[in-house]
């Protein structure tokens, strides 16, 4: 509310319902304002304007190619846009590198999952502990200095895999679970980081039925507990379940925007990326590899 | 065939300073690479650096070898610093081969006849070490059996470089055990991964090419003392090969590996360019052969270390003590 | 590493030079007496006298001097075998006359058992009457750009190869060596053929060999996914043995090929050049366009273009991703070679020189960016150029120095290379 205030004082609450691309939020953590990256000719993400509300699911859907991986990275800071700013809590990202906005609160996931192989389930989660000072190099060799700090770390990863599911393969090499679990950990480690806004790219995607449920279920606890969540999700079921507010991307922009309900009522998102039946057969579902 | 003389002189390198030198600058390559993740091809230049920056401080300059040697290390961080600092961020393949290139370039340089006055250009520098010899407490002479033997100097400088080794495996190991250490082999895992957790990457892999690199200059610095004097052609790229042999040989990403690995390099190698020379020298093979391997000890046994290299991939990639699980985890 | 190791190498290797050239027919007649260095000092025909030259060992130790006599003949007998040093003091060079090559005040030189080695110190003219920086610098483009179409021709396959399998070739360089040996040997050694039909004859050897690694070593390794590191590894193994066996039968010395050895040179304004030279350049240029069309235009070569682009998604679509990565091999080992083969013809052949380059094409490709034929096109040119007109300004020794400042420089401007792409994220 405070942010849309500040930095476009002239829309009215009015003006902005009438195009609804874009829509204003009340309580906004993230405001993204022209934001432009193209690859070779491809405008890979195009958006205008584009807010998340603290405090909710929002899903973010569109056929392959839509842009919203690159929205992620664009966002996390691990691309550069071509233009545009953005901010969390009202502060500007531009520019920043990734750790720098990871550290602010925003913290995301990849869609082909990157669980550290060769270390174990616990140091996994250990790693992604923003409290542990022994990770200086000149506090490394001291270790009464970072002792203490880390049983403390230990011991909420422990609580964190327990929740998980994961508990008892904490000792194990991360490389040796499965595609299912490497995404729990996957989840598990971006909490461990403390964040306010976790940003999670298909975390369902390549899980069997049983763990998705529990992956969502982690999903929905977490929110309650006041993390905002953006996740991008291809199956409508599962949107349709948890998100609060979906965002609807294709060819990098915008389409739509609004509550689940609405979104799936919406002639454009059905044409764009739900498909009907016939288009699915003509081919013309816009898959863009 | 005389057995005992190949095998003492297969023992004496395997134990000698050659082997604590390798045993150091692949030390500094396991922490770049076994435990980093950085594919570091330039080992070489800190090694180089090491040993010049010591030698110009003491030769060049008159200065004292306590001097020279923090010089040397001095030089390894900048270099590190200055190779780091530009290809750090790029992907690992474009950081192998800026460095191989770096170090060898560097070599160039230090050869070339406008450093002459500075590196002694072609001829190097000499009579750098009196006041580590000085030091010496053993009594002159020969210690050990038949060829396996080392003079006294000899085998003072193996202490200190021994010592040097065990003090620098055990700084890696607590690094390794640390907070610090797990971040480092985090981001030899993924390094997105780690960035998206809040970790300044690129801070860590620069921290870990420095300390790498000065153990590596520390190899340089004990091959100038064992020397007393540098010379470039100690320097050539082959040198990194043969301590990443060294490393692969005994196994990545473990404490003792590369010291073992170390060991077995220079045992392996001597005991083979031994073997040959004995070889040609019994007269049992035709002129013509026999002739052919009369000082060629040398190539051939570095061109069966190739096919080594090439087999030890393709039948034990992980390394002979290396674990075969951790090699197909993940990626 | 140590001396004494270093000597005992450097001496074996001289030993096998000499033995393998005693096993291929062609040793020559020994002199009998102990090692010595030996020469005569001329300039503009007459002997040079009363010039001193001395000789340091490995250890920087002073072994013999000696005064050039009034035939400008001067001799040194040396303690034993080694790799010495020996240095004309320049001072003692009659008024107004100078080392030609004033890099070359200092000769080092490796003596085998039993032989008397001569040393040429070349006077010349006084440099003050050298060329003016702008003909210089001429020159230098010239050159450049004769090197830069070498480099590029002998780092396409490096970079292809890279493109199409993730692979760094550590034994690429080792192709090149293998083109100007084989040639040499065709050429210069055994079979006296003439250079055109040697050169085709090694590129054809070289490009079958470069295949028979693909097909019967990598392919398999490929086939087990062995990672990009353990690859590296092989490549460094197979550099290691391909290096160490041409010197076992090639031995450590430079050698010429027979024909277009000495030419007198074309000049054009600023620019002088031989016939050989021009006519390399100009078959690099139309090699380079040649490889562009076909990659651009024919099937294979969109072929290679799309998996070196993205390799899942060219097998997807029916591309036989073996044959394409079989026919880079081939073809990137045959170009290799021709580079090795000018190459030899430009300078001289030795067992290192395709290493040596090796570091250049690296350069090269990173500078382009890895990965594509283009790329190191640019690269190689871009690389050349840098390298020989530093030497304008600075000693030719150490014109590598330059290519690396350029390749950092470009990478942080643009770290993906010139040409390169940048890598997905996520
Ligand atoms: N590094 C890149 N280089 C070139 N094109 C890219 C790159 N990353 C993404 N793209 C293109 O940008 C578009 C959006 O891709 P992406 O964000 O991955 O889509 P999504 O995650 O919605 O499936 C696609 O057309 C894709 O091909
Ligand atoms: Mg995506």
């Amino acid at each position: 509310m405070s942010g849309v205030t500040t930095i476009r004082p002239e829309l009215t609450q009015a003006a902005l319902e009438a195009a609804p691309p874009g829509r204003l939020k009340d309580d906004p953590i993230l405001i993204t304002f022209g934001m432009l990256k193209t690859f070779g000719g491809i405008r890979a993400v195009d958006i205008d304007h584009l807010e998340i509300e603290r405090g909710t699911i929002t899903a973010i859907i569109g056929p392959n190619g839509a842009g919203k991986t690159t929205l992620f990275n664009l966002l996390t800071g691990f691309d550069r846009p071509d233009r545009g700013s953005w901010r969390l809590d009202g502060r500007l990202l531009g520019g920043l590198p990734p750790h720098r906005i990871a550290r602010l609160g925003m913290v995301r996931t990849f869609q082909l999952t990157k669980s550290l192989s060769r270390l174990t389930v616990l140091e996994n989660m250990a790693v992604a502990a923003q409290t542990q000072r022994g990770e200086r190099l000149e506090r490394a060799l001291l270790r009464w200095l970072w002792q203490p700090e880390e049983a403390r770390v230990r011991e909420r990863a422990q609580g964190l895999l327990e929740r998980f599911g994961l508990a008892h393969m904490a000792d194990e090499q991360a490389g040796t679970l499965s595609g299912g679990q490497r995404k729990l950990l996957e989840m598990a480690r971006a909490l461990m980081a403390d964040p306010t806004l976790v940003m999670l790219d298909e975390p369902t995607a390549g899980v069997n039925p049983a763990l998705t449920e529990s992956l969502l279920e982690h999903i929905r606890e977490l929110n309650a507990e006041g993390v905002t969540i953006v996740f991008v999700e291809h199956n409508m079921d599962v949107v349709m379940d948890i998100s609060d507010w979906v965002v609807v991307m294709a060819a990098g922009r915008i389409l739509t925007e609004g509550p689940p309900q609405e979104v799936v009522a919406n002639e454009e998102v059905i044409d764009a990326y739900l498909g009907r039946p016939r288009d699915v057969a003509d081919g013309e579902e816009g898959e863009d590899a | 065939m005389d057995f005992d003389i190949i095998f003492g002189n297969a023992a004496r390198a395997g134990l000698g300073p050659q082997a604590a030198i390798f045993a150091l600058a692949a030390i500094g390559l396991n922490l770049h690479f076994g435990y980093a993740g950085l594919l570091n091809f330039g080992q070489v230049g800190f090694m180089m650096l090491g040993a010049y920056g010591t030698a110009i401080v003491v030769a060049t300059w008159g200065g004292s070898l306590w001097l020279g040697i923090p010089f040397g290390l001095g030089l390894c961080v900048a270099f590190a610093l200055a190779l780091g600092i530009p290809t750090l961020r790029l992907r690992s393949d474009y950081f192998a081969i800026t460095t191989i290139a770096a170090a060898e370039i560097l070599r160039l340089l230090i050869r070339s006849s406008p450093a002459t006055d500075i590196t002694g250009g072609p001829f190097g520098l000499q009579a750098i070490a009196n006041s580590f010899f000085d030091l010496n407490f053993l009594p002159d002479g020969r210690f050990g059996w038949g060829t396996f033997s080392y003079s006294s100097n000899q085998l003072w400088v193996m202490i200190v470089a021994w010592i040097l080794v065990v003090l620098c495996s055990a700084l890696v190991l607590a690094l390794i055990r640390s907070p610090w250490g797990r971040v480092v082999r985090a981001i030899r895992e993924d390094e997105d991964a780690v960035l998206s957790l809040g970790k300044n990457t690129v801070a860590y892999k620069l921290q870990a090419l420095v300390i790498g690199g000065v153990i590596g200059g520390l190899a340089g610095v004990i091959d100038a003392l064992q020397q007393s004097g540098v010379g470039s052609e100690n320097f050539e790229p082959q040198v990194t090969f043969f301590a990443w042999a060294a490393l692969i040989l005994g196994g990545l990403a473990t404490t003792v590996g590369p010291v073992v690995g170390a060991v077995l390099f220079w045992f392996l190698r001597e005991g083979v360019e031994s073997f040959i020379r004995e070889l040609s020298e019994q007269g049992w093979l035709p002129n013509a052969l026999a002739d052919f391997l009369d000082g060629a000890e040398g190539a051939i046994s570095i061109a069966l270390m190739g096919i080594g290299l090439v087999a030890l991939m393709a039948l034990r990639p992980q390394g002979i003590f290396g674990r075969r699980r951790n090699l197909h985890l993940g990626t | 590493m140590s001396n004494a190791r270093s000597l005992r190498s450097v001496v074996a290797l001289v030993a096998v030079a000499v033995l393998s050239l005693f096993l291929f027919g062609s040793a020559q007649a020994q002199d009998g007496e102990g090692e010595a260095f030996s020469g005569t000092l001329r300039f503009g025909g007459e002997p040079v006298e009363g010039v001193r030259i001395s000789v340091v060992d490995a250890s920087g130790e002073t072994v013999g001097e000696a005064v050039s006599g009034a035939d400008g003949r001067w001799r040194i007998e040396l303690p034993g075998p080694g790799t010495y040093r020996a240095t004309i003091d320049t001072a003692t060079l009659p008024e107004g006359v100078t080392l030609r090559d004033p890099e070359r005040q200092t000769l080092e030189v490796t003596v085998t058992a039993g032989r008397s080695r001569p040393l040429i110190f070349a006077l010349g003219e006084p440099a003050s009457r050298g060329p003016n920086v702008g003909e210089k610098l001429a020159q230098a483009v010239l050159n450049g750009v004769k090197f830069g179409l070498i480099i590029a021709m002998c780092a396409i396959g490096l970079s292809l190869i890279f493109g199409l399998t993730g692979l760094i070739n550590f034994a690429h360089g080792e192709l090149v060596t293998l083109g100007a040996i084989l040639a040499w040997y065709f050429n210069a050694d055994t079979f006296g053929a003439p250079l055109i039909l040697a050169g085709v004859l090694a590129v054809v050897v070289a490009g079958a060999a470069g295949g028979g690694v693909e097909f019967s070593l990598l392919r398999p390794l490929r086939a087990r996914r062995l990672g990009m590191f353990q690859f590296m590894v092989v490549t460094i193994g197979l550099s290691l043995l391909a290096r160490h066996v041409m010197l076992l039968f090639f031995g450590p010395d430079r050698e010429r090929y027979i024909d277009y050895a000495l030419q007198a040179e074309w000049t054009f304004g600023p620019f002088a050049v031989t016939p050989r030279d021009f006519t390399i350049m100009a078959l690099s240029a139309v090699i380079l366009i040649a490889v562009a069309v076909f990659l651009q235009r024919a099937r294979t070569g969109k072929a290679i273009r799309a998996v070196a682009d993205n390799p899942e998604l060219a097998e997807s679509s029916g591309i036989d991703v073996d044959r394409v990565v079989l026919i880079v091999w081939v073809a990137g080992a045959a170009l290799a070679a021709v580079g090795g083969v000018f190459f030899g013809s430009v300078e001289a052949v030795d067992w290192l020189m395709g290493f040596r380059l090796l570091l250049l094409m690296f350069a090269a490709v990173v500078l382009g960016g890895l990965g594509t034929a283009y790329g190191a096109m640019v690269g190689g040119l871009l690389i050349g150029l840098v390298t020989e007109v530093s030497t304008v300004w600075a000693s030719p020794e150490i014109k590598a120095v330059f290519a690396l400042g350029v390749l950092v420089l470009a990478l942080l401007v643009r770290p993906q290379g010139l040409l390169g792409q940048r890598e997905r994220i996520g």
